[in-house]
């Protein structure tokens, strides 16, 4: 055996189990010290094995990478929807001259093209629908046409198969959604059908009889909400506050683990400090590190915190800033919305409702930061928040 | 090692997941991605040295291949691997251009990229394995053929029959590469003195010198 096979066959040693390898290495050395020097510069690129991308930089990039590959399918699909448009119309146009000249001469013209304008408008809206995607204004057509054909669907697993369908290519637009960052309508309604068609899939599927064919579909079914928990959680940093909300109902419905709010208390600390609130909520699902946030940004300082309360002091000026879009946010991204809210004043004496406001709102914010005396002093709420 | 290691389970024909991935879907395009991840990685750590930049690459080259995939011709693994990691390898040396500001052909590892602490350093000492910019400079000093040779023989795992397949060249070739790669590696990386002896040796037997 010359010296590049012995070599190659002792790499294969190294490459198989390092310490088979180090005991060869060391043999071999004492035999011929120029493999030994090759094998310990093979020993400097082994190590490299041992290297791993970061756990975080391998999940990001992943679902990075299918978003983008949903939007590229959904330009694909987009694309080829586009093309039977076009022949559909130009067909219908066409009409032979001969046919025209009969047609003028029975008087039917004016009606008749009046007729096959309604039909191509009509068509050609219908087909224009049937392509369009979620946050275009006629996908409220689109989603009827998809409605009308599960109804027209012969049997309860045709219905079960197109809903399946459905929900696919809204999870594929809501994907293509967060990876373009285009929140708000487009986001919203793929969300809105992708949940509406998983509650259907689920509902048709518990009619049909036990069987072969009923277990694939649930399997499938089962396999979709595999898909899209992790979706999901992907797009929760890159979406506003009420996408947020509702996106974080969609995960509770998937059985992730999520935090609900039953109660918040607002009381006033006695002394005049840098927090002058302290803010107990109370609910369920709040995770180590849950914080309370205000249109996605933490407010406050978390004080107490375990999975069924959140005890945070916040400043006057933060107090104002409660009436709008504020929550608890676990690490993970979920979130819940801070209703209702009820005020304390120092000493923990609630304060006198006033008519029309509810006993379970805060409609008294402190946004001025003024002084308080002893007792709770309703204020007006103020009209813009301050701070932050 | 005559025989081509099979790394995909035989359940899921690789040529079927390819097809699929072909057509975007998204299951395909994550086994795809879960399997080769390690695999691009690493050769992008060993190009670039630094743990941050190797991301970039990596990050880079799924997201080319994902661009790709409708056209790629490979079949099996082992072609998909090749096409990849020609991918990853472009992405590498448009690092480098950008990084030296040269469109020219890349011969050396930047020097801006080097570590900087002294040998002695303990700083050093600790983070010269995730570094990796000294085995980077070396490799960097080798012909591309080399460098392919023991990247793809000692950092990716493959036998020396597959990467032969990998380069279009028969294994005995590949093994001749890997031998000369290896010892002007071990120049570069300042290990060659325990080989002076056996090559003089050598010389005085009348044997050609390897390099």
């Amino acid at each position: 055996m010359n010296l590049e096979d012995r070599l190659d066959t002792l790499l294969d040693l190294s490459l198989s189990s390092r310490t088979n390898a180090q005991a060869a290495l060391m043999a071999r050395a004492e035999e011929d010290a120029e493999m030994a020097v090759a094998l310990a510069a093979a020993d400097h690129l082994l190590r490299l094995r041992s290297a791993t991308p970061a756990a975080t930089f391998a999940r990001t990039l992943e679902s990075r990478l299918l978003a983008h590959a949903a939007t590229l399918a959904l330009e694909a699909e987009e694309s080829s929807e586009a093309a039977p448009f076009a022949i559909r119309v130009n067909t219908s146009l066409a009409t032979p001259k001969n046919r025209l000249h009969v047609l003028r001469k029975t008087k039917l013209l004016w009606p008749l093209i009046a007729a096959v304008l309604t039909l191509v408008v009509g068509l050609g809206t219908l087909t224009v629908a049937a392509a369009a995607g979620p946050g275009s204004p006629l996908y409220a057509l689109h989603r009827w046409e998809q409605g009308v054909r599960a109804q027209l669907a012969p049997t309860a697993a045709d219905r079960v198969s197109l809903h399946l369908e459905n929900a696919r290519a809204a999870l594929a637009a809501l994907d293509s959604a967060v990876a373009r960052r285009q929140g708000d309508a487009v986001y919203r309604d793929a969300l809105a059908t992708l949940r509406e068609e998983d509650r259907a899939a689920a509902s048709t599927l518990a009619t049909m009889p036990p069987g072969a064919e009923r277990d694939g579909l649930a399997a499938q079914l089962t396999a979709l909400h595999a898909q899209e928990l992790p979706d999901l959680f992907a797009a929760l940093p890159v979406i506003g506050w009420q996408d947020q909300l509702t996106t974080t109902q969609a995960l509770g419905d998937l059985g992730a683990a999520i935090p609900l709010v039953t109660s918040v208390t607002l009381q006033q600390l006695p002394s005049n400090g840098p927090h002058g609130w302290q803010v107990t909520i109370t609910g369920s699902g709040f995770a180590p590190a849950a914080q309370l946030v205000v249109n996605g940004s933490a407010l406050g300082q978390v004080i107490a915190s375990g999975p069924t309360q959140l005890v945070v002091e916040i400043s006057d000026t933060e107090r104002g800033l409660l009436e709008r879009n504020a929550g608890v946010r676990n690490p993970d991204g979920t979130v819940t919305a801070l209703t209702p809210l009820r005020e304390l004043g120092q000493g923990g004496v609630p304060p006198q409702v006033t008519p029309g406001q509810g006993g379970s709102h805060s409609g008294n914010g402190n946004g001025n930061g003024g002084t308080h005396g002893g007792g709770h002093e309703p204020t007006p709420s103020p009209s813009t928040p301050s701070g932050r | 090692m005559n025989e081509i290691r099979l790394t995909w389970p035989p359940a899921l024909p690789f040529s079927a997941v390819l097809s699929r991935a072909r057509a975007l879907d998204r299951q395909a395009i994550s086994l795809l991605y879960k399997r080769f991840l390690p695999v691009v990685y690493r050769y992008a750590l060993a190009r670039v040295g630094d743990s941050h930049t190797a991301e970039d690459v990596t990050s880079d080259t799924f997201f080319a291949m994902l661009e790709a995939i409708g056209s790629v011709q490979a079949n099996d693994e082992l072609g998909f691997a090749a096409w990849l990691l020609g991918i990853a390898r472009n992405k590498a040396l448009m690092h480098f251009r950008r990084a030296r500001g040269q469109p020219d052909t890349i011969s050396e590892f930047p020097e801006h990229l080097e570590p900087v602490a002294e040998r002695d350093d303990p700083l050093h000492i600790l983070t010269a394995r995730e570094s990796w910019g000294e085995i980077a400079v070396a490799l960097n000093r080798l012909t591309e053929e080399q460098r392919n040779v023991v990247l793809y023989r000692c950092v990716l795992g493959y036998s020396a029959d597959e990467v032969g397949h990998l380069l279009g060249k028969q294994a005995g070739t590949i093994r001749a590469l890997q031998f000369r790669a290896l010892a002007s590696l071990a120049q570069y990386l300042g290990i060659e003195e325990r080989g002076i002896s056996a090559r003089e040796r050598r010389r005085g037997q009348g044997h050609e010198p390897r390099r």
